[in-house]
């Protein structure tokens, strides 16, 4: 089982537009695949159309394996399953503080799922907590969707500070660029100067009205519109993440 | 969460379903997806092993996946290149399909038992906000038969998603309601139903020798009872050797048959001498006629075992030696299939079925002086008993260090008493015998292994001596070299493994047991 997170500190990123696409292309190579919404807006529920069910919220979440499974819903996609979100996900740095081992519960509580799903994918919420470093060690690589502006390049260095400061693993993090809009020079000046930076993948997704329309098909674009630019940009950055960079962690 | 199964109901309406669309209306709605027809080939292996354990093996559209036949989960599809007649596990792409075919059907090949064609429509179930919460799949079945279509059933299905129990709950009821609950099915009756249709008896072929015998019975009717046992498992295989379709054929026909032979060696007078006497030489006939053709398949089984034992430069010179075996046994496969549909065999096998069918009806004329009248458990516990002093006494006999020659016909005598006691099992208490041959079976793995790594050696060495006539290869003459000491090591080990395996065997708790099962 590999585990990806897709995670940003800063909101309005793609991260839950790349968490759909990207664990929907997962499922499509017929290897099973979950996807978990952590962020309490549940966007990508919304996406897949599956809401929790009533009984469902943060405790359930905290308490494990089991309740997690129970809570778990197909997709209308073969080999696509979902854990939704619900709005009591805020609370869930409150409940963390008091585990004993609460930077290492999710990896725990997702122990179980490893016989079943090839892939977990995670939509985090944005935003730098205790929740976000459960989240940290639980992944096998943490996928950072990255505008090129400087405010977006700033928060990546912060999150890449962070975990030097912290003692956390920083060969996990792996950036792409996304909403790309190459008649921009900023954006090609930017792009221009990571490109050597080895913590970048080379497959970036440019900017299209088609992805913000997800939400009115509610459905991955590479299901509903497969010949999009960014549904053909994901279909590339798939591609390089599961021949390059998943065999390595 | 619990696993939501698949159910299904028998339709006359089959793929045109009119009353579907509006039967679950106003909560659910259903979108037609498409409609199209889908050819399903099924496989198993000879002995089912697969039905077994609540599998199916399905192939369509070229593509190979596992039906759960409790539940109707099915794997992801794995791509195939084609739609074999049969196959073996361990040549399908690397996967899970392969590994949980590889776990349960080991080296038996999975044999295409039927193929069906659907007319099919598929329904996606939709809630109010448009979300897939199960889909319904409507049917035609049809039976292939060659050129020809069968009609088999109509059928509905409905598979559910993970999540939406409610939906599903609902949907199984109206359709119950609908179709009546008679005409409700789980996965496995309608596999069972496909089987039955195409004429094909699931679980129809089993080797272990599950007779219920009875105690008083002429010991010639219990006899021959076990020997057309065995004449039917022999029968079984042959077509099975002769399209090659993978080894345990042969090696099934050979225990049938040295069972046969054993049988008619070790319950002396069930038959008159001269009958006997033909029919012992007719099988060991037999035995020899594919002894090469066995050898064959061994080597080839142990094809990388033995590039494994071996330093990976010196492994692969042994390519030419397998290339070699590999027409070899083409060539006994042609001679022994040929030897099969001969009609000498047809005939004898013929004759010696009737004649065990005559002695079934036709025990003989009761005289104290007739072998054959005497009680088949008297006859269990006399053979039984002189076998097993036997294993005890020539055991003892060995020396700390075991001769090939000691060990060898140690072999051979526990062979003798194993049989016996697989034949006669029936006539004892299971918790007596079970742990007998448990404790037989330990020595028998040891004394085994012993003389297969002898025989291979020899083999070995014989091959070796066959080089001379052939071009030099001197490649090849030190792999076979590094492959008899790697074996001889081996053999060695087990040589010293004898006397401790023996003395496990030869203790007083199995002794305890065998004065149980022959003081009955």
């Amino acid at each position: 089982m590999k585990t990806i997170a897709l995670y940003s500190i800063k909101g309005g990123v793609g991260k839950t537009a790349a968490a759909v696409n990207l664990s929907y292309l997962a499922s499509r190579d017929s290897l099973s695949t979950l996807i978990c919404d952590l962020d309490p807006q549940g966007a990508s529920s919304y996406y897949f159309r599956i809401a929790a069910g009533e009984k469902y919220n943060s405790t359930k979440f905290l308490q494990g394996s089991k309740k997690i499974y129970r809570n778990i819903k197909a997709t209308d996609y073969d080999q696509l399953d979902l854990l939704p979100s619900d709005f009591s996900y805020r609370n869930l740095d409150l409940e963390l503080l008091e585990e004993k081992k609460p930077q290492k519960k999710i990896r725990k509580n997702l122990e179980e799922l490893s016989d079943e799903y090839r892939y977990i994918f995670f939509d985090c919420p944005p935003n730098l907590t205790l929740f976000s470093e459960s989240i940290f060690a639980a992944a096998d690589i943490i996928l950072v969707p990255v505008i090129p502006t400087t405010l977006s390049i700033r928060t990546y260095e912060q999150l890449k500070g962070f975990f030097e400061s912290s003692g956390l693993d920083s060969s996990k993090i792996k950036a792409f660029f996304t909403m790309v809009e190459k008649r921009k020079s900023m954006h090609r000046d930017i792009i221009e100067s990571c490109e050597s930076q080895p913590d970048f993948l080379k497959q970036s997704i440019p900017y299209n009205s088609e992805v913000e329309k997800m939400g009115l098909y509610r459905a991955p674009l590479n299901a509903v519109l497969p010949s999009a630019i960014a549904a053909k940009a994901y279909q590339r950055l798939w591609s390089e993440l599961s021949e390059a960079v998943l065999p390595a962690v | 969460m619990a696993v939501l199964n698949t159910i299904c109901f028998k339709s006359s309406e089959g793929v045109s379903t009119p009353s579907l669309p509006v039967l679950f209306q106003p909560s659910l709605s259903l979108h037609e997806e498409l409609r199209r027809k889908e050819r399903r080939s099924y496989y198993d292996t000879f002995e089912w092993i697969c039905f077994e354990h609540q599998t199916a093996v399905v192939v369509k559209n070229r593509t190979i996946s596992l039906l759960d036949l409790q539940s109707g989960l099915e794997t992801a599809p794995l791509s195939l290149k084609a739609c074999p007649s049969h196959f073996l596990p361990s040549t399908l792409p690397d996967g899970t399909i392969k590994n949980r075919l590889e776990f349960l059907a080991g080296i038996r090949a999975l044999m295409k038992r039927c193929t069906i064609e659907s007319d099919m429509v598929t329904f996606r179930i939709l809630d109010q906000i448009e979300k897939t919460t199960g889909f319904l799949f409507a049917e035609t079945l049809f039976l292939i038969k060659g050129n020809r279509k069968e009609r088999i059933a109509g059928l509905i299905t409905l598979k559910p998603l993970k999540g939406f129990q409610d939906d599903y709950v609902m949907i199984s009821r109206k359709l119950e309601e609908h179709f009546g609950t008679e005409s409700r099915l789980d996965v496995k009756s309608v596999f069972m139903l496909l089987m039955e249709s195409a004429g094909v008896r699931v679980n129809d072929y089993n080797p272990k020798i599950r007779l219920a015998l009875l105690p008083d019975n002429p010991v010639r009717i219990s006899a021959a009872e076990l020997l057309l046992f065995t004449h039917g498992i022999m029968k079984s295989n042959e077509s099975g050797i002769i399209g090659s379709i993978d080894t345990e054929f042969l090696h099934e026909y050979r225990v049938a048959l040295r069972r046969t032979r054993s049988l008619l060696s070790q319950l002396k007078g069930i038959f008159p001498p001269e009958i006997i006497l033909r029919y012992r030489q007719a099988f060991s006939d037999i035995g020899k006629k594919c002894n090469a053709l066995r050898d064959c398949d061994v080597y080839m089984l142990k094809k990388t075992a033995y590039f494994n034992i071996l330093p990976p430069l010196l492994g692969f010179h042994l390519t030419p030696f397998f290339e070699e075996l590999e027409v070899t046994r083409k060539v006994e496969l042609k001679r022994f299939s040929d030897f099969l549909r001969s009609k000498t065999y047809r005939t004898m096998l013929d004759e010696w079925q009737t004649l065990l069918n005559d002695a079934l009806v036709t025990p003989g004329i009761e005289r104290e002086s007739d072998p054959g009248q005497e009680p088949s458990i008297n006859v269990a516990v006399k053979t039984i008993g002189k076998a097993w002093k036997k294993v005890i006494r020539h055991g003892r006999a060995i020396p700390a260090e075991a001769s090939d020659g000691e060990l060898h016909a140690l072999r051979i005598d526990c062979k003798k008493l194993r049989y016996l006691l697989e034949f006669f099992s029936s006539l004892f208490p299971e918790k007596t015998i079970g742990p007998v041959v448990k404790h037989l079976k330990e020595l028998q793995e040891n004394l085994g292994a012993f003389v297969d790594l002898a025989v291979q050696q020899q083999a070995l060495y014989g091959y070796i001596d066959s080089m001379k006539t052939k071009p030099a290869n001197p490649e090849l003459a030190s792999a076979l070299g590094g492959l008899i000491v790697m074996l001889h090591r081996r053999q060695e080990k087990e040589r010293k493994a004898f006397n401790r395996t023996f003395r496990r065997f030869d203790n007083d708790e199995t002794e305890t047991l065998v004065t149980e099962l022959l003081n009955r």
